[in-house]
């Protein structure tokens, strides 16, 4: 993070001076898979490494900014998961009111925690991270206006960033593979623009501060639907790949946040409209609350309880929060490597035996190297498709992360 | 209707006859309040201020670990302060920011930017007894000071500093979810600045020292301590915190704290 402090002169004229800021993050990340692979092909050790350097250029006395973040994970066993992204190359420039960007760049929606219902201007890195908190950068032009009566946004989208999903050798997929030739329905396919507004303000209610916000996003969906292809194998027919296939959808939300105290209670809503009638709408909501108790068993630890309510109405094999309760807490030891473990279960209500307990820990090492364990244990009931199709993938992995 | 009312009265009444306990400390004539009061009034009028700072943590063994960060402050008037503060180091939360916004009447609002998720998180003000960033700071030490939030006995004059001579004050946190029982300080007679603080803890027993020394003057008006020193008896850890540099007057206005800001943070 060394500050390079660099005037530049170009042809006789003085443009703002730029300070520069460099730095580099990459690890080093081992899986171990802890059952024999479902599927033929599937690897039970798997080694990968990443870099993510970033650049920022400021320009002094100006509010102008331009960050570059590239992203590359070499993936040792899986091709597919062997990838490289822009995770940001944004320009913003903003006023007292006022805030404009304009590049590649991610943008987070949403208060709760087991899953990001109305997150939608990002498209999932799944392969990175199969708990859906890795994204992949999105083209935009974003302005966001502040006045009195909330923050309003406005997004345009153009171009749009496929789903990632495991190749034949990885884990964490169905047993047939995805295929990379994705179909849409938008006739632009890929360079349709999609455009999304957003609404939100912090306000207070009884003394207590509230957090509100409602967006409405018209474009193609983030969320494939699967068209199966079928093929005669010894005479019968059978599903050889699924081609993901992308819907345009108009789709509403909105999010509650009120902090009562110790109490964070969270409640995120989602309305999504299909506009190819083969597909299903859909209804979802999640909701529940972040208990903090500070230095509980006369500790230094803070620990956080969490519960959340899933609900989804589209049917058993598009979901798989569909009617689900999520249980969680977060330990955060207050020591001087930061060290915390978060352990939590997802229950399924409707499958009784289709469940996934994970553990993640981490700490760091030194000033500049960080530690983290990530346990996961599914288990399912057959009936339960999607997450039937992933029971043999518990798995340990451990993250070394470095930064300079 | 009527129940009702008789029952928002009398809960009114009980809560009253609470706040005013007959079991109260000394009565000091008021004297410990004035002199809090006072020592508000002059720090009015700083304005807004940047600085740079390290904070340096140490265990009971000794091993110690150093956090860089930056933090823009903003005065309110009849409300508390905002601040923004920055991480720089270590490394791996650099780019994480805190935004607060103090309140006298209600919870406190504070919201914590990680940058990775590019996600905006609320934090409960409940956690204000819990430790700031692994320190033996707590997120209610680094608040600014405001009066109304306590109430005050003046205890005796002593000397202090060494050279000086002090007042020693007690104050009661009136705040529920405050770690403490009553903070103890000792405030020069002279400018009113608080060399000294001792903070209780819920079974009242001696909790942390916090030493502040390297005072500088600002604006001709405003004191800072470059120097503070928290130490913490029951554990025997200990926090210092450097302040390398501060700037008052830097153009901050009330736009450069709201959650827009706060994520564009560097």
């Amino acid at each position: 993070m060394k500050r390079l402090i660099t005037t530049v002169l170009a042809a006789g004229v003085a443009l703002p001076a730029l300070a520069i800021d460099a730095s580099l993050e990459l690890g080093v990340e081992g899986r171990r898979f802890l059952e024999d692979a479902a599927y033929p092909g599937q690897v039970d050790d798997q080694w990968s490494v990443y870099v993510q350097p970033e650049f920022v250029w400021d320009a002094d006395n100006a509010n102008q900014r331009f960050t570059f973040m590239p992203y590359f994970r070499k993936d040792f066993a899986d091709d597919e998961r062997t990838h490289a992204d822009v995770r940001e190359a944004m320009f913003m420039q903003w006023g007292n009111q006022w805030e404009l960007r304009a590049g590649i760049g991610k943008v987070f929606w949403g208060v709760t925690e087991s899953v990001h219902l109305v997150d939608v201007i990002n498209q999932t890195d799944m392969i990175e991270a199969i708990d859906g908190e890795e994204k992949l950068g999105q083209p935009m032009v974003h302005g966001i206006w502040l006045a009195e009566s909330g923050t309003y946004e406005a997004f345009l989208l153009p171009g749009f960033r496929e789903r990632t999903f495991a190749g034949e050798a990885g884990r964490y997929r169905i047993p047939v593979v995805v295929s990379n030739d994705a179909e849409y329905q938008a006739n632009a396919e890929q360079m349709h623009t999609d455009v999304a507004f957003r609404w939100s303000k912090s306000t207070e209610l009884n003394g207590y501060p509230l957090d509100v916000s409602a967006a409405v996003f018209r474009g193609t969906s983030r969320t494939p639907e699967f068209l199966p292809k079928i093929a005669l194998v010894n005479g019968q027919p059978v599903i050889t790949e699924f081609t993901p296939y992308y819907a345009m959808q108009n789709y509403a939300s909105a999010t509650l946040l009120y902090a009562l105290d110790g109490w964070l209670l969270k409640t995120e809503l989602l309305h999504r409209n299909v506009q190819d009638d083969r597909f299903e709408d859909q209804n979802a909501a999640v909701t529940g609350f972040e208990y903090t108790i500070v230095g509980p068993f006369e500790s230094n630890l803070d620990l956080g309880l969490l519960a959340e309510y899933q609900y989804d109405s589209r049917s058993n094999g598009n979901t798989l929060a569909q009617n689900d309760l999520f249980l969680g807490a977060r330990f955060a030891l207050n020591d001087m490597s930061s060290s915390e473990v978060l352990v939590g279960l997802t229950q399924d209500l409707d499958y009784q035996g289709s469940r996934f307990v994970f553990v993640e820990g981490s700490k760091r090492l030194s000033a500049n190297a960080t530690l983290d364990v990530t346990l996961l244990a599914l288990t399912a009931d057959a009936e339960d498709v999607v997450i039937d199709a992933l029971q043999k993938d518990d798995s340990i992995e451990v993250g070394l992360n470095l930064y300079f | 209707m009527k129940l009702i009312t008789t029952l928002v009265m009398t809960t009114a009444l009980t809560t009253t006859f609470i706040a005013a306990p007959i079991w109260a400390a000394v009565d000091d004539g008021g004297k410990g309040l004035k002199i809090s009061t006072d020592r508000k009034e002059r720090d009015l009028g700083w304005g807004d201020s940047q600085a740079n700072m390290t904070m340096i943590l140490k265990n009971s063994q000794g091993d110690t670990s150093e956090r860089k960060m930056r933090l823009k402050s903003f005065e309110v008037t009849d409300d508390g302060d905002k601040g923004l503060t920055i991480f720089d180091e270590p490394k791996d939360v650099s780019g994480t920011a805190f935004l607060s916004f103090s309140h006298i009447e209600k919870a406190d609002d504070q919201w914590l930017y990680l940058p990775a998720l590019k996600r905006v998180k609320r934090i409960s003000s409940r956690n204000k007894s819990g430790p700031f960033m692994g320190s033996e700071f707590a997120y209610e030490d680094m608040g600014s000071f405001e009066p109304e939030k306590y109430e005050f006995t003046f205890l005796r004059d002593e000397s202090c500093a060494e050279t000086m001579t002090c007042h020693v004050i007690e104050s009661k946190p009136l705040d529920e979810f405050s770690g403490y029982t009553k903070i103890i300080t000792w405030l020069d007679t002279e400018h009113l600045r608080p060399m000294k603080t001792e903070y209780y803890d819920r079974k009242e027993s001696l909790l942390k020292t916090l030493k502040m020394s390297e005072w500088h003057e600002y604006k001709d008006k405003y004191w800072r301590a470059a120097l503070m020193d928290m130490e913490n008896h029951q554990s025997g850890k200990s926090t210092r915190i450097i302040t390398h540099e501060i700037v008052f007057d830097t153009g901050l206005t009330d736009a450069d704290f709201n959650q827009s800001s706060l994520q564009r943070a560097r």
